[in-house]
């Protein structure tokens, strides 16, 4: 049931019933009301009537004494003489009479009676006033001369038709010679006075009772004397003999057949006044009444009703309805749909309510979608809108047949500023990182929070310092090396942070849909292995995926495991090479080279594992052990008797970001005791440019400690001679591909040079990779004297080292005597 | 109509030069005893130059009270027990009825010296009493407009049982016995019967024309009369009053009808109350010197009972048939009678009734 359905069906029993019983109780109140309006009015115009026949009665009784006392009349019944009294006296005394009536029109006759009853003089104001019969008139004056004063009487001729209240009074006069105090005073004559009961025909001829009802005068022998209904009939004796009849108690009594109310009360002794009403007349009032109270109230039911359904429609139901709407709306997650009914009871404050809580959802929404969804410390979108974001970019890129780039950049040396110059300058050179992207790209970040669709670029961050770039709309392999060419460019701008000045330089992998890859999985793992290779490759550069790379990643992930392995195990050995000194002919020092001793492959050489061992710090573990490891060697050589001879360690890139290095290296100098002249540490020209500053620093400490300094692979990188000057430089080594490539003139020019810049420089000069006889010539000649290579020997393990040096002084002595033949 | 003018002049020159010396005498014979003489009488019933002159010759002033008819009178009087009163003019059948009550004064025949010159047609009835000095005599009939009428009045009838065009243009005299009595005549009987059922048949008749009466009152007797005017057509009237309105209006008739009619005589008294009776006498003896009393018929057009003042009467006035009725008229004609108590409350009572 619907809550409009439910509140009305509740509500209208409630308002249905009071007003059902209001109208009913109203009803019975008012048919009472009308049954007892009815009698009251009936009593009331009886009540006026009795009133009106004892005023009249009251005053014909005080006139008839002032009539009785008219000297007139008094000279006239004292005048003996007829002849006097009719010649003279009666006429000025009937016109006295005659202005009595005038006065009182309703004494329709004055008449003298003489005190044997005699009528003396008569006065009528009416031509036409029968006269009373001669029965009525003699018991009228017989009850008159035995009354001792005034006597009053209601009279009914039924023979002329006369109606009269009758009024007498005996006059006694005293005559003139008569003595005032012992003689009775003689009765002179009566004056009679015949009131018309005209006021009450006129009241029963003008009161109406109701419609139909009426009051009618009777005498009390039932005689009708007035009435104003036809048919009543000459009397009712009937009526007479009601016991309340008199008592001013209604009671019902047929008249002319119909059951009539009658209520009666004497107005005189022997006149009765009644005033009537038909019953149905009163039952039909009562039955208007009823209808009407009926229709009254159901009208206002159905006003009332009405309001009712309009009001719980308009204040209860629509509002809810709006809200239900609106919550089914924002439960479909249209969050933007706004709420507003504008009232101000709990309705409304449930709809603020509840478009608050919509805007907070909206917000948190917003929010929840903003850390979900984006990099908190970059603001470019994170992994998660990535990975949502690539398949459906692929997606799109296959339905228009079109080509897609994923670019997956690692910054090369951010791990090294982060250790150097702190969390907030990583952090800063994180935010430039993206925003240099993001000015590289097409992206669609000027409205933040809007879910970048296939349209646009996409730079987010995936974690640490590894970007990765979307590409969708890419036309060729080539256009998305150009992109990459312009990151490159963009990110090694200088970058001041806290006033270094630092050179970040990237290594980009690139894959490309369809080309590398048919889904997101596969293409972010291809754009990783490319960008491992490009690593690998030298960084600060971009590669595209080759499917020959993959094999190296899998190799990789499995290295980096067994590389912790072996560290602990000790799986790592160091292998040396012996440094020849051609002038001695001795062994001058030798090259620690590191050798994994695995335990299913055998002897893995660095090349293989270094990469991984940097990428994943291990290297700094595997440094310090060479270190030591070298160190100690060279103790026990020392001791052996090989007390001139200088070990070389390398030294990586990584290892140069650990800024104790210096500190580490002569802790392991003195811990050996080895005189620090006895060690030398090789680096790149690549290691340097990594990070110059810092670098210098370190090299400046270890060169101070009396640790030489070698620069290693010299020639081939961005071989800078200013290097030479601004760093600590001992020796310079010569990159074997030159000596293996000696055949070449101008490698052999690029030799002689390095060698003469050492030589003026006073650095020394070590050729590495010399396997030929020619070799060894070309660089004796040149004046390199120190010779690394296969021609002496090969790097082998410590316990074999001294079993070399007979086998060096052999070659040294051939080579010595070919020196000298070719000089013969 | 002139001629009527210069006789009236001429016959009041003549009295001028014969009361002229008696008068004089007569100041020096009476002291002023009375300032005011109260004279009861009809209005417009006696010439007023008179009534200067008395006043003139004897000092004094006379206030006349007037009745409108003469059984109204007796109203006045039995009102006033007959007293405030000097002099009444009444008829001789009213004078009766109030001598019984003691009200009037007896007059002797030597206090009126005047009293030779009436005629003693007059005089026989005064025999029967010794209250009253005749004053002027007439008869009861009808006055009409010719002019409205459809046909002349010549019989009692057509006033009584009047033709609709008559209806509330009839005028008649409260008196109750004229009324009566001119009724029976009207029905064809004696006019001094007191059979009751000529009684009743009269007063019937009477109950029946009164609807039709536009009034119970005595027609005025001046320019303003409703007869001359035309607001009534017909009335019953004293003969003399109709002489005077027909000077007013041309077309006026007077008729006694052809039944005939009451003869009446108006007398001089004095109320036995008076204080002024020697001033009384002197005013009826005025009255009825020859002179004067001619002076009086000729203005009031009334017949009077002075032979004397006949003689000073021109012949015109004596020959007019309205004021001296002609023989046969006479001959049809009577007296009022005095009729029995019964008859008279009889009478009284019907007439209360319907002139109500």
């Amino acid at each position: 049931m619907k809550l409009q359905t439910k509140i009305i069906s509740v509500l209208m029993p409630l308002m249905i019933v009071p007003l059902l019983v209001t109208g009913w109780l109203s009803y019975r109140q008012m048919a009472r009301s009308v049954e007892q309006r009815t009698v009251a009015e009936m009593q009331a115009k009886l009540a006026q009537a009795a009133v009106e026949v004892d005023t009249t009665l009251v005053t014909a009784r005080a006139n008839l004494e002032l009539f009785a006392n008219a000297s007139l009349l008094s000279q006239y019944l004292l005048t003996p003489d007829a002849e006097q009294r009719y010649t003279v006296l009666q006429k000025p005394l009937l016109r006295l009479f005659a202005s009595y009536q005038a006065a009182f029109p309703a004494y329709s006759e004055i008449r003298v009676l003489l005190p044997d009853g005699t009528e003396d003089v008569r006065r009528r104001n009416r031509l036409d006033e029968p006269r009373l019969s001669a029965d009525l008139d003699k018991a009228f004056f017989s009850a008159l001369s035995a009354a001792q004063g005034q006597h009053a009487a209601f009279v009914h001729d039924e023979v002329t038709g006369r109606v009269a209240f009758l009024l007498g009074a005996p006059i006694r006069l005293r005559g003139p010679d008569q003595d005032p105090l012992t003689t009775v005073v003689p009765l002179r004559g009566y004056l009679v006075i015949g009131v018309r009961p005209d006021f009450m025909a006129a009241r029963v001829h003008g009161e109406r009772i109701g419609k139909q009802g009426s009051l009618f005068v009777t005498d009390d022998h039932g005689h009708v004397l007035y009435h104003r209904l036809d048919g009543l009939g000459a009397t009712l004796p009937a009526i007479m003999h009601h016991e309340t009849v008199g008592h001013a108690q209604p009671f019902v009594a047929p008249i002319k057949g119909t059951e009539t109310i009658l209520l009666s009360r004497g107005v005189f002794e022997n006149v009765k006044l009644f005033a009537m009403l038909p019953v149905s007349e009163v039952l039909a009032d009562g039955k208007a009444l009823g209808t009407w109270a009926a229709l009254v109230t159901l009208v206002a039911i159905a006003v009332a009703a009405s309001l009712l359904f309009l009001f719980v429609r308009l204040v209860l139901v629509r509002p809810i309805q709006e809200l239900s709407r609106a919550a089914h709306e924002i439960g479909e997650g249209n969050l933007e749909r706004r709420i507003l009914i504008g009232r101000k009871d709990e309705v409304g404050e449930l709809a603020t309510a509840f478009d608050d809580m919509r805007r907070n959802l909206a917000a948190s929404n917003e929010r929840v979608r903003q850390i979900a969804y984006f990099d908190q410390l970059t603001g470019v979108p994170n992994r998660t809108l990535f990975h949502e974001f690539l398949p459906e970019a692929i997606a799109q890129t296959r339905l228009r047949n079109d080509k897609l780039a994923l670019l997956l950049l690692d910054t090369d040396n951010f791990k090294r500023i982060n250790d150097t110059l702190g969390h907030d300058a990583g952090d800063r050179l994180l935010r430039e990182m993206a925003a240099r992207l993001e000015s590289c790209l097409r992206t669609s970040r000027k409205r933040p929070g809007v879910t970048p669709n296939g349209e646009h670029d996409l730079v987010a961050r995936l974690g640490g310092d590894e970007f990765i770039c979307v590409l969708p709309l890419v036309k060729s392999r080539t256009t998305a090396g150009m992109v990459a060419r312009r990151i490159l460019d963009a990110a090694t701008q200088p970058l001041d942070l806290q006033g270094h000045e630092v050179l970040v330089t990237t290594s980009i992998g690139i894959a490309l849909y369809p080309d590398d890859g048919e889904d997101a999985e596969e293409l972010i793992k291809h754009a990783d292995i490319a960008m491992y290779e490009a690593k690998r490759t030298g960084k600060n550069t971009s590669r595209f995926y080759a499917p020959a790379m993959a094999i190296n990643y899998a190799e990789r992930l499995a290295l980096e495991g067994e590389l912790r392995r072996a560290l602990e195990r000790g799986e790592f050995r160091l292998h040396y090479q012996p440094i020849v000194d051609l002038e001695s002919g001795d062994i001058a020092g030798a090259e620690a080279l590191l050798r994994w001793q695995h335990p299913e492959r055998g002897t893995i050489a660095p090349d293989a594992f270094m990469a991984v061992a940097e990428a994943t710090g291990l290297i700094r573990g595997i440094g310090v052990w060479v270190l030591r490891e070298a160190c100690h060697q060279l103790k026990a050589w020392m001791a052996a008797g090989l007390d001139a001879m200088t070990l070389s360690v390398n030294l990586s890139s990584v290892q140069f970001q650990d800024a104790e290095l210096a500190t580490r290296v002569a802790e392991t100098l003195d811990e050996v005791g080895l005189p620090a002249r006895r060690l030398q540490v090789e680096l790149t020209e690549s290691t340097i440019i990594q990070s110059e500053t810092a670098v210098a620093e370190l090299l400046n400490k270890l060169h101070a400690r009396g640790v030489r300094i070698a620069l290693d692979d010299f020639g081939t990188g961005y071989s800078s001679l200013s290097y030479l000057r601004r760093f600590p430089i001992d020796a310079l080594k010569i990159d074997k591909s030159f000596v293996s490539n000696l055949g070449d003139a101008s490698d052999k020019a690029i030799v002689q040079a390095i060698i003469a810049m050492a030589e003026s420089l006073r650095l020394d000069v070590t050729a590495e990779g010399v396997e030929e006889q020619g070799q060894l010539d070309f660089l004796r000649h040149s004046g390199c004297h120190l010779i690394q290579g296969y021609w002496f020997a090969k790097p082998s393990p410590p316990e074999q080292f001294l079993s070399l040096r007979n086998q060096i002084r052999e070659r040294c002595g051939h080579s010595a005597t070919r020196m000298r033949v070719a000089d013969a | 109509m002139f001629a009527r003018e210069m006789l009236r002049l001429l016959v009041a020159l003549m009295f001028v030069s014969i009361t002229m010396r008696s008068e004089a005498a007569a100041d020096a014979a009476a002291p002023a005893m009375a300032r005011e003489l109260v004279f009861l009488n009809w209005s417009d019933y006696v010439d007023p130059e008179l009534i200067h002159e008395f006043e003139r010759r004897n000092g004094v002033r006379v206030r006349q009270v007037y009745y409108e008819t003469d059984e109204l009178l007796t109203d006045m009087l039995v009102e006033a027990n007959g007293i405030g009163f000097d002099v009444v003019v009444a008829s001789d059948t009213s004078l009766r009825a109030l001598s019984r009550f003691g009200w009037i004064e007896p007059i002797s025949e030597k206090a009126i010296p005047n009293l030779r010159h009436m005629d003693p047609r007059w005089l026989s009835s005064r025999v029967e009493n010794t209250f009253g000095v005749p004053y002027l005599w007439g008869t009861v009939g009808i006055a009409y407009r010719a002019d409205l009428l459809q046909r002349p009045i010549t019989s009692w009838r057509q006033l009584y049982s009047p033709t609709a065009d008559l209806h509330g243009r009839i005028l008649m005299i409260q008196d109750s016995r004229e009324v009566i009595g001119m009724a029976l005549k009207a029905l064809g009987r004696h006019a001094d019967s007191n059979d009751p059922q000529d009684i009743a048949d009269a007063a019937e008749l009477v109950r029946a024309q009164a609807p039709h009466v536009g009034a119970w009152s005595y027609v005025s007797v001046n320019e303003d009369s409703a007869l001359v005017t035309g607001e009534a057509w017909i009335a019953m009237i004293y003969n003399g009053d109709a002489v005077t309105l027909r000077e007013y209006h041309p077309d006026i008739r007077y008729v006694v009808p052809d039944e005939g009619s009451y003869l009446w005589m108006d007398n001089l008294a004095i109320l036995r109350a008076t204080k002024n009776k020697a001033l009384a006498l002197r005013f009826i003896d005025f009255m009825s010197e020859p002179a004067n009393a001619a002076r009086n018929a000729a203005y009031l057009h009334f017949a009077t009972p002075n032979r004397s003042a006949e003689r000073l009467l021109p012949a015109e006035f004596l020959a007019d048939a309205a004021i001296y009725p002609p023989k046969a008229v006479l001959e049809r004609s009577g007296f009022m009678p005095d009729r029995p108590p019964k008859v008279l409350r009889m009478i009284n009572t019907v007439f209360s009734e319907v002139t109500q």
